[in-house]
């Protein structure tokens, strides 16, 4: 069964090479300054006389170890695919492929893979499995679901997906509502982009901050074109996450002299190479923003004019709602020139020294001159302006404090601070980490009102600046669609109110919309029923579920008992945190349904069924776009019986609609998904602008990449276009303006506004409409029992939970590593590379000692969702590997959540360090990796027709 | 006997909720025939462990292992015990057949295996002595199953009257709907919709979590009283004969009562 790993040495990538490459793909990242232009190279010439490629079939693809899909190209030999590349013509990666896009050479002929439905033949931990034929498992799973809608109703089912290599994010959202369920999760979610994601939309109804989901473009521009002159990461490596796209366009800006700020605990590639480096507390960064905006409202750096006039913070609060004044409220016999659908605020005008109506309108069209910072009495009431609260939530957070509590020192955040404030334009980009903390909501609203506040909006170099389609020049007062990701699904899957129209407008859109789908009581009643919304109401913009309040559902059974699971993507035992509570509910859940292209452990252990789905090189899809283009991801090859990732739940979809008479009890459409690979093919097409997918694949470099023309992508100071009604477009928010002071956070606490519209949710504590500090809720300056403080992040090796299988890179990265400060190490007589035992209040695990002066003394960082799956018949393992170095092992899935998405605390929790032995059953030598290599088997499977 | 529920989830009682057992097997995690330990070796209550954890691993099978364990009090034939079990509604939703249902119990020391030759007479071990895998496996012409002491301290435990008195007594507030509900199920094969329609907007489906007021779904109860081995799913929610036969003894002694 064992192969040696030099059996692998026939493949064209050998293990030699591949460590080379890899080594090569993370240095080109971490050292662009040094290496720009040389990592522009020349494309080497494809299958040309006597060149490497002699012989081999070249296709265009897309790679799919990330998010981000880089261009590349495949090379074929005997249908087999045996070399990948970067494509030199992508705009950002520039001909850059990491090292996960390699490893699909391994992943794609690995012998982990599945090509046919499993039935599982023994016991829930046993690794015994039946294959069985495609109309079987469909029907099988369309029995359970049916069974169980049946018996207990249709919020017996609920679906997921999440866990790297998802592809499947809309047909998981949608799946449940063609059952009439609410039910769905993702370990993402309000742990990964949700809340930066969402609160872009209700804070100015633009793109987000985020470098690690492909929002950041405009930075990336090429040439002359690239305006920028300072990027903050903040909670960000891209030079890792992201090495071949975000990570090359880091290094590309380093090359060309950006200046860099790295806001991260953990010294990584990224900050390697930063002009300032700040290794924030884990889980502090609220202070920091705080300390941010202090020094930038003392110091008076802000832009005077885009904050007075573009952004809310000059209008006056009631103290009473906390809502932001209308002008009719203070003065009844105000008349407002602006449409109905742009209110008038009320400011202290600085002009007559006296509280009066401000209405929209350009900066020189003003009435008034509004004060920022101003608080005092009209009436007899106490007013504040939402700048002079800004102010003095920062007010305690002097440079000297924020070094004390954050682990940091002054002068380097004031070196920072200044770097970002003076330069001309600047931006922050942001990453997950701040989504996995209690902190979630307030960290984006605090990176989004710094650079609001400094005016750092649709110019030419700014990350908040708007591009494509949402950015071209409006001609209409801009709205913002909220429900069902961006209004995609707004009047499908429940209606909401649309931010930027008036009242009226609104009720006359819900009505016609309820009349014309009588469908809408059952939309908002699964929204109100929908697990942890109530609390949580942020997540309804992903329709999701509340995770920890599903596990107690689960294992309660009450309110209701979530019971037949499909889970659409990724191992959840590595992704959940907390996962032995996972873990401990599997018995409650009557079937579970899996699809993905191997067994994980969490298949191994819970999994009744499992689809096939297709590898990368296998499925047709468009990638992500780089700036203005578009590219293909192509169906390089076809073993097995795989099918593209929307086909299993579409085709049990149809099997339950036969069982149940022709009707689903849910949502109609329902689940959004192709049911057959030609609908998958001919949307690709589609979307690429070719005839049919049969063109598209005769003439690949006449249809890719789709290139949008830069005059119709790129555009700069939107919001002063002019529009219809003959003001400023402004910003898609209620006042027209940035909502620094994000006042739609307490109708959405309240009422669920404007999302559960027009029928109100109940009410939940309100949210904190502004940037304000919370101390974790496991501070490592309180806890003497576990006195460091853990947080995670990538590495360049994997993608979430993905590649575990991929022999090569567990050579480089063979098991789970925790970075320990020397001097930490050595009061604990730990030595490099020693094993420890990392514990937790949840649990405990085990990894190698990393030590590092990159980590503060008391910080220590793991990789995030680290998971050995190295179950195999060569080696005795009952776990399947999730429980011996899993992060998530540790991680707190439990109160105190962020109040507006219910994230839980991935990061900045405490943990207990000491030395231990190496635990059983973990692998750590090359030679142990060997049976994950490509077999000779697979690679010998024929080319197949499509199943469906 | 204390009833006790068919544990699935919680913590373990004595157990340091840190320790998350790096070193055992985990509770579902199965490596063939050592994973609930040599017979001789183990203890009764070990034993009587090991048969809640199998019994309770999937929730599809859960009610099944449970009566084949009372089935089999008397010994049964493994032709005889397949035909049984295909009789009983809460088999129709399993995820595994009759044999390995019983072999999972005799795994989990629930039920002994018997062997016979063509002559009906017992395979002893001491027959098997000497004998390759394939002259064994000849020597055996027919199987039968029989509920252990074990076996049948589980069934003592989780009788169905037992659970279900349980389930009373720990939910009074909820305990008329749970009787108002089981002999409307009694009447006669119920939809959920059905169900449903009876419960709906009673003040019994308010509930608090985390101090959050909430409101159940009426599936709730069904679940709890499925739970119990009251209720089972028969083309419609049906009383079971334990069920039906709880409901008459208390309406007995209520009538006796007055």
């Amino acid at each position: 069964m064992r192969r040696k790993v030099e059996d692998m040495a026939e493949t064209t990538l050998t293990r030699r090479s591949f460590v080379k490459a890899s080594a090569l793909a993370g240095a080109a990242a971490a050292f662009g300054a040094s290496l720009s232009g040389c990592i522009q190279e020349a494309p080497e010439q494809q299958g040309q006389d006597g060149g490497a490629e002699e012989g081999l079939v070249r296709m265009k693809t897309s790679c799919h170890g990330c998010i981000q899909m880089c261009p590349a190209i495949a090379y074929l030999q005997d249908g087999v695919v045996v070399k990948l590349e970067g494509d030199p013509d992508a705009p950002v990666s520039r001909g850059s492929l990491c090292i996960k896009g390699l490893n699909q050479l391994h992943t794609m002929y690995s012998p982990r893979r599945i090509l046919h439905p499993l039935r599982r033949a023994g016991e829930r931990g046993e690794n015994k499995w039946e294959v069985i034929s495609w109309d079987e498992a469909v029907e099988e799973a369309a029995t359970h679901i049916c069974d169980a809608i049946d018996k207990y109703g249709p919020y017996a089912f609920f679906a997921s997906v999440g866990g790297g290599g998802s592809y499947s994010f809309m047909e998981a959202m949608t799946l449940p509502m063609a059952f009439g369920s609410p039910t769905v999760f993702e370990p993402g979610c309000a742990q990964c982009y949700l809340p930066r994601w969402s609160l872009s939309k209700l804070f100015y109804g633009g793109n987000d901050q985020s470098i690690a989901d492909n929002a950041v473009q405009e930075i990336f521009r090429t040439g002359d074109d690239n305006k920028a002159e300072v990027v903050v990461l903040w909670g960000a490596q891209p030079s890792v996450s992201q090495t071949a796209e975000s990570g090359r366009g880091m290094a590309e800006l380093r090359a060309k002299g950006v200046k860099t700020i790295v806001v991260d605990p953990n010294f990584s590639p990224d900050a390697v190479k930063a002009d300032v480096w700040l290794p924030v507390r884990p889980a502090t960064d609220t202070g920091l923003l705080l300390c941010w905006f202090r020094y930038i409202f003392e110091n008076k750096l802000y832009d005077e004019e885009f904050t007075k006039y573009w952004t809310n913070l000059p209008f006056l609060i009631d103290p009473d709602t906390k809502l932001p004044v209308k002008a009719q409220e203070l003065f009844p016999d105000f008349k407002q020139s602006t449409p109905e659908n742009t209110p008038a605020y009320v400011c202290y005008d600085l002009k007559t020294n006296a509280v009066a109506p401000f209405e929209f309108s350009a900066p020189a069209d003003a009435a008034v001159d509004p004060e920022i910072f101003w608080q005092g009495e009209f009436n007899g009431k106490a007013y504040k302006t939402a700048g002079q609260i800004y102010r003095e939530e920062a007010e305690p957070w002097t440079l000297e404090r924020t070094a004390e509590n954050c682990w940091l020192e002054a002068d380097k955040i004031e070196e920072a601070v200044r770097l970002y404030a003076e330069a001309g334009v600047a931006g922050i980009c942001n990453g997950v980490a701040s989504d996995m903390t209690e902190s979630a909501s307030q960290v984006p609203l605090g990176c989004m009102g710094l650079d609001a506040v400094m005016g750092y909006i649709n110019k030419p170099g700014c990350t908040m600046t708007q591009y494509g389609a949402a950015g071209a020049p409006p001609t209409k007062r801009p709205v913002t669609y909220n429900n069902g990701f961006d209004g995609m699904f707004s009047d499908m899957y429940g209606i909401g109110a649309v931010v930027g129209m008036s009242d009226a407008e609104n009720e006359e859109r819900s009505k016609k919309l309820g009349e014309e789908n009588p469908q809408q009581e059952l939309a908002n009643q699964l929204l109100i029923d929908r697990l942890g919304m109530k609390d949580h109401k942020g997540l309804y913009a992903w329709c999701h579920s509340h995770i920890p309040t599903v596990r107690q559902a689960i294992a309660t059974g009450e309110p209701y008992k979530p019971r037949v699971w499909f889970d659409m993507s990724g191992n959840k035992l590595a992704m959940l945190g907390n996962a032995k509570s996972w873990y401990d509910v599997f018995p409650e859940i009557d079937y579970i349904i899996g699809q993905y292209p191997m067994l994980t452990s969490f298949h191994v252990e819970a999994a009744d069924l499992v689809f096939p789905v297709r590898e990368w090189l296998e499925e047709p899809m468009v990638n992500m776009t780089q700036l203005n283009t578009q590219w293909l991801q192509n169906e390089c090859v076809h073993i097995g019986e795989t099918v593209s990732h929307s086909i299993p739940a579409a085709q049990v979809v149809a099997k339950c609609r036969e069982k149940m008479g022709g009707e689903l009890p849910g949502l109609v459409p329902g689940y959004i998904g192709n049911a057959t690979e030609e609908e998958v093919k001919a949307s690709v097409a589609e979307t690429l602008h070719a005839p049919s997918w049969d063109e598209l694949v005769a003439d690949t470099d006449r249809y890719v990449p789709y290139v949008t023309p830069e005059e119709d992508y790129f555009h700069y100071n939107q919001h002063e276009t002019v529009v219809d009604d003959g003001l400023p477009a402004g910003f898609g928010t209620e006042s027209r303006k940035v909502e620094v002071y994000c006042q739609i956070l307490l109708k959405l606490a309240r009422t669920g506004y404007p999302f559960c519209y027009p029928k109100p949710q109940e009410a939940c504590e309100d949210y904190s409409p502004i940037c304000a500090y919370i101390e974790p809720a496991e501070s490592p300056l309180a806890d003497e029992e576990y006195p460091f403080v853990l947080t995670s992040g990538r590495v360049p090796y994997f993608h979430h939970g993905t590649m575990r299988h991929a022999a090569l890179s567990r050579e480089l990265f063979p098991t789970a590593e925790i970075r320990i400060n020397p001097r930490s190490a050595a009061e604990l007589g730990i030595e490099h590379m020693d094993w420890v035992k990392v514990s937790s209040r949840r649990g405990e695990v085990h990894a190698r000692a990393y030590l590092t002066e990159g980590v503060n003394p008391r910080t220590v960082w793991m990789e995030r969702f680290w998971n050995p799956e190295c179950y195999d018949e060569s080696q005795a393992n009952p776990t399947a590997g999730w429980r011996e170095c899993n992060v998530n092992v540790l991680t707190k899935n439990d109160a105190p959540f962020n109040e507006v998405y219910g994230s839980y605390t991935n990061r900045g929790f405490t943990v207990r360090i000491e030395k231990s032995e190496r635990p059983a059953n973990v692998w750590v030598e090359p030679e142990e990796f060997a049976p994950f290599l490509p077999s000779d088997e697979m690679k010998a499977e024929a080319r197949t027709e499509d199943v469906f | 006997m204390q009833s006790a529920p068919i544990r699935a989830t919680g913590e373990e009682p004595g157990r340091d909720p840190r320790e998350n057992g790096l070193t055992d097997p985990a509770r579902t995690d199965v490596s063939d025939d050592d994973a609930f330990g040599e017979p001789a070796a183990l203890s009764p209550e070990e034993k009587l462990a090991a048969l809640e954890e199998a019994v309770a691993r999937h929730p599809l099978n859960r009610e099944t292992l449970y009566k084949i364990l009372v089935y089999c009090a008397k010994e049964r034939a493994l032709e005889d015990m397949e035909r049984e079990i295909a009789s009983w509604p809460e088999f129709r939703g399993a995820t595994q057949n009759q044999r390995r249902m019983a072999e999972t119990l005799v795994r989990a020391h629930g039920l002994e295996r018997k062997e016979y030759d063509a002559d009906g007479a017992a395979i002893t071990p001491k027959r098997m002595e000497g004998l390759g895998e394939d002259e064994a496996s000849d020597l055996a012409a027919s199987i039968a199953y029989r509920t252990t002491e074990a076996g049948a301290r589980f069934v003592e435990r989780h009788r169905p009257r037992a659970r279900l008195e349980e389930l009373l007594r720990l939910s009074p507030d909820r305990a008329p709907a749970y009787l108002e509900l089981l002999a409307f199920a009694a009447e006669k094969p119920r939809t959920y919709g059905e169900v449903a329609g009876l419960l709906r907007g009673r003040p019994v489906l308010e509930t608090a979590i985390d101090g959050a007021r909430l409101t159940m779904q009426p599936s709730v109860l069904v679940d709890k009283l499925e739970r119990c081995g009251a209720l089972v799913w028969d083309d419609g929610w049906t009383a079971t004969e334990e069920g039906r036969a709880f409901l008459r003894e208390r309406k007995a002694r209520e009538d006796g009562s007055e």
